[in-house]
């Protein structure tokens, strides 16, 4: 009985506190109603839940810091299970029904792509996090934007990280024979040749291929000083297993897979030193706000962030400083926030300093990590 | 070094796809059915194998192999009894049952998805990484035991099929169903036990190959090339797909490399097509089997 | 004179068929006693391998019954049925292809097969039929039709058969051939085996039986001692090509 009275009693608290701010918001207070997409089940659940974790925290933190005055932003959020047609359908349902501002998210690019079709039809700017297929900024939408660097980059600063701060003078590329692991070997080798490091050999390895000695030991013959894998974490932890297998023993970029714990299982000891890339990795951003993100997030969930934590909080940061501007310039419509997100210059983010580019694309620090026993250290920042 | 290299890792595969092989010619021996489940056999097997090294930490490799065999045995039973032997019964036509077959790779694709996820495992021993090395050359560990299990077990098969009742009589209703019952012989139970024991066979291939690489839901796709390998040693020869298992293996890699590892897949169809030109009846028909 | 130990087999009104409304046999009564020769004549299609298959139990009679020396086995299954005593040469020899000459003799044995029994048999087949010795490890379909209709009858004598069952042993084989068959079958006779056997060549067949039956169209037209039949203007007429 005492249990329940308690429960009552603060749970007419809650509905006090919930009407009270109710009551003072003036009469030009907005809730402006983001939509979320991301898989939150399937395969690649583990990019949506982060975010969405992420995404929350973020939405506290504005709330609290009255950053948007007396606006406040709501959350209208759906799974995609990774399926495009599934992200093309929540988004479409999410403009006609809740009548969103804006839609953040996308976490793969298919699903991206997707929902793109939909938000540039209906003019409603789309900011995605973690999308990164070249082509998606190369197409002329007018209402997208994404923090999330492209493909063709993060495999060019990759080329350009392995000549400045490994010395390389030869690399051997193997990638994915499929649109993705060719367009990163492409810029890759192109990067290369610019800067003047010897591409001792390049392969398309079949995307359903398992067995690669054959390849590495043609690779070893050649001796190069660095070996990149541009692919799944599935196949980069198996040629790094079977390089393991050949004690071929040459430092080794292993494209995203290094911070994946799968690519560490399958790779075995031969992942130790493995080089990697990733979208952010906690620890690596020096400023103010990226140190107080870091503290923030170690108080409250005992660890740090992970990558996809990390680029979720900023995103909707993003997407708030945004909506943020727009509503100082009087335009707080969906054609206002995009026009704000377009202009994002310089924002001091938990992932480091961001910059959108007109057509959509972002300017954002790249961190390169080693993998070091079974720990990820920071290699190097690229700015 | 490098050739010798190419030359273990082509004999390593086509083991595997000699395995898997042979569950397809057994059953099509045996019922006259392609059984497109067999490589989804392979990977249930090889997630069987996960499981009691992940149950019983430190239970020796050969252990696991044999408990994933009789696991996988009793699937197929089971599959047989349930899922086959019905449409057979009814004298379903050949399209539909290879459907059928195809519907139930699916079904165990997507139990496995279910039971053990979408994330590839690796099993939990220290095979998985050992290497060791042969007269120089680094080999993984693995490679002694596919050495000595896939001439065992064909020696087991060939003495189970020529020295056992049990064996004589599962090929005699392959070949004559209604003769063989004349003799005491129960086809309807001499079919659900070539069909447990073509499980067996590929439970052991999938125990195997799982720590060459990992095990994931969709392994299975190899079944496309060990089918290959089945027809090009003649479908229905047990020796026929150990040898389509080498040809095909060793086809793929040494093309792969003198041609362009992006073809490889290609290769092993190619190679395939090619003996099929000059013999349609794969390399093995007529041939004592 | 009839004896009043039941028949070693007998059939009473079986009606049997493939396809449901269409039978192939109606009504048939038959009965072999034990040690005697019975011959089932009829032209194609009279039904004379639907009664085998009825015997063997690969075929399920609808109406009637079938006993094995006064039991009843109709609605056994086949391998039942070969562990009470029967045993057949199926109708085209039905030789098992892929597997040795040895192994389609140790496969007829397969009832016996908890005991050395039947690799012990082996050698009492080989005396029978000493052309079989040099074949033993060859593939049975590589045979020549005389040489299957040995391996045929070498397996089914394996299952040491109370009853034997006989489907047109002669078919399809050279002259020379059909006449050894038929010593084999007085062989075997001679030593008192029980046999049904099932013929077209109608002189032959009554060389050796002692009773005779004439199927047509599924039905039991005539029957009674060879001899009788033998002499049996219609019989002569219609079977046995003259008169």
């Amino acid at each position: 009985m005492v249990r329940g009275l308690t429960a009552r009693r603060s749970g007419f608290g809650v509905l006090l506190a919930a009407a009270l701010p109710l009551l003072a918001t003036p009469a030009f207070a907005k809730e402006i109603k983001i939509g979320f997409i991301c898989p939150l089940s399937g395969a690649v659940a583990v990019y949506g839940n982060d975010s969405l974790e992420a995404a929350k925290v973020a939405l506290d933190e504005i709330a609290k810091s009255k950053m948007l005055g007396e606006h406040t932003i709501k959350l209208v959020t759906a799974d995609t299970g990774g399926n495009p047609s599934q992200a093309a359908q929540a988004v479409q349902r999410m403009i006609d029904a809740d009548e969103v501002h804006a839609v953040f998210g996308g976490c793969t690019s298919p699903e991206t792509a997707a929902a793109i079709e939909i938000t540039e039809a209906a003019k409603v700017p789309l900011l995605s996090h973690l999308a990164q297929d070249t082509s998606l900024t190369q197409k002329g939408n007018k209402y997208f934007a994404r923090i999330a660097q492209t493909a063709k980059t993060f495999s060019s600063s990759a080329a350009q990280w392995v000549l400045e701060s490994r010395k390389a003078k030869s690399v051997y590329i193997l990638a994915r024979n499929d649109n993705y692991g060719q367009s990163l070997a492409d810029a890759f080798e192109e990067k290369s040749k610019e800067l003047g490091v010897t591409v001792a050999g390049r392969v398309a390895y079949e995307p359903n291929g398992r067995e690669f000695k054959p390849i590495l030991a043609k690779m070893a013959e050649a001796k190069p000083d660095f070996v990149s894998i541009l692919g799944f974490y599935t196949d980069t932890g198996l040629i790094m297993k079977q390089m393991g297998e050949l004690q071929i023993a040459i430092p080794t970029f292993a494209n995203t897979s290094p911070a994946i714990r799968q690519f560490r299982e399958i790779a075995g000891p031969a992942a130790n030193g493995a080089y990697g890339a990733l979208y952010y990795f906690a620890g690596s951003i020096d400023t103010a706000r990226g140190k107080e993100f870091t503290a923030n997030w170690q108080a409250k969930y005992k660890r740090q962030p992970t990558q996809y934590e990390g680029m979720g909080y900023d995103g909707i940061y993003v997407l708030a400083d945004a909506i943020r501007r727009a509503s100082a310039a009087g335009k707080l419509t969906s054609e206002g926030i995009r026009d704000a997100l377009l202009t994002t210059k310089g924002f001091e983010g938990a992932t480091g300093t961001i910059t959108i580019q007109p057509n959509g694309d972002v300017v954002r620090p790249l961190p390169f990590v080693q993998l070091t026993g079974d720990e990820l250290k920071l290699d190097f920042l690229m700015k | 070094m490098t050739f010798v290299i190419q030359l273990m890792s082509g004999l390593a595969v086509g083991c595997i796809y000699g395995l898997v092989a042979i569950g397809f010619s057994m059953i099509y021996r045996a019922m006259g059915l392609v059984n497109f489940a067999q490589a989804d056999i392979m990977m249930i097997g090889a997630f069987l194998g996960y499981a009691i090294l992940v149950a019983a930490p430190g239970i020796p490799f050969w252990l696991a192999i044999i408990g994933a065999m009789l696991g996988a045995a009793l699937l197929g039973f089971v599959i047989e009894r349930v899922a086959i032997r019905p449409s057979v019964a009814r004298r379903a036509d050949q399209v539909y049952l290879v459907l059928l077959t195809l519907g139930i790779g699916i079904v165990l694709s997507n139990g496995a998805r279910l039971i053990w996820g979408a994330d590839p495992v690796v099993y939990p021993t220290g095979l998985t990484h050992q290497t060791l090395t042969l007269a120089g050359y680094p080999l993984p560990a693995v490679y002694l035991y596919i050495a000595v299990v896939m001439p065992a077990l064909l020696v087991g098969l060939h003495l189970f099929f020529t020295r056992t009742w049990l064996g004589l009589a599962l090929r005699a209703a392959a070949d004559d169903p209604d003769t063989a019952a004349t003799m005491g012989v129960r086809p309807a139970l001499a079919t659900s036990v070539s069909f447990a024991l073509a499980s067996a066979i590929g439970a052991a291939a999938g125990v195997l190959y799982a720590p060459i690489s990992y095990v994931s839901f969709d392994m299975g796709v190899i079944g496309v090339k060990a089918f290959a390998a089945a027809v090009v040693g003649t479908l229905g020869s047990i020796p026929g797909a150990v040898l389509g298992g080498f040809i095909i293996g060793l086809g793929e890699t040494f093309g792969g490399q003198l041609i362009a590892t992006e073809y490889q897949d290609s290769i092993a169809f190619a190679i395939m097509i090619g003996i099929l030109l000059l013999k349609p009846t794969g390399l093995l028909s007529g041939a004592r089997r | 004179m009839e004896s009043k130990s039941p028949a070693a087999l007998a059939l009473t009104g079986i009606e049997a068929g493939y396809v449901a409304g269409v039978p192939v046999l109606s009504g048939v009564d038959l009965e072999v006693r034990e040690g005697e020769v019975v011959t089932l004549l009829g032209r194609n299609g009279a039904g004379k391998s639907t009664a085998i298959r009825v015997i063997c139990g690969l075929l399920k009679p609808n109406a009637g019954r079938v006993e094995l020396h006064g039991e009843r086995i109709d609605g056994l299954e086949p391998a039942a049925i070969v562990g009470r005593g029967i045993a057949v040469v199926p109708e085209g020899r039905r030789v098992f292809g892929s597997l040795s000459v040895e192994e389609n003799l140790l496969m007829g044995g397969f009832a016996h097969r908890r005991g050395i029994a039947p690799k012990l048999d082996l050698d009492a087949i080989y005396t029978s039929f000493p052309r079989l010795v040099e074949r033993r490890t060859q593939l049975a379909g590589t045979l020549s039709g005389g040489e299957q209709q040995m391996v045929a009858m070498g397996r089914a004598l394996m299952a040491k058969p109370r009853v034997l069952l006989l489907d047109e042993p002669s078919m399809g084989l050279a002259p020379m051939l059909i006449d050894a068959v038929f010593d084999m079958i007085s062989t075997l006779a001679g030593k008192g085996l029980t046999i049904l056997l099932v013929e077209q060549n109608a002189s032959e067949a009554l060389d050796v039986a002692d009773r005779a039956y004439v199927l047509e169209r599924g039905r039991i037209r005539r029957e009674g001692p060879a001899e009788r039949l033998l002499s049996d203007p219609e019989i002569r007429a219609s079977y046995l090509g003259v008169g």
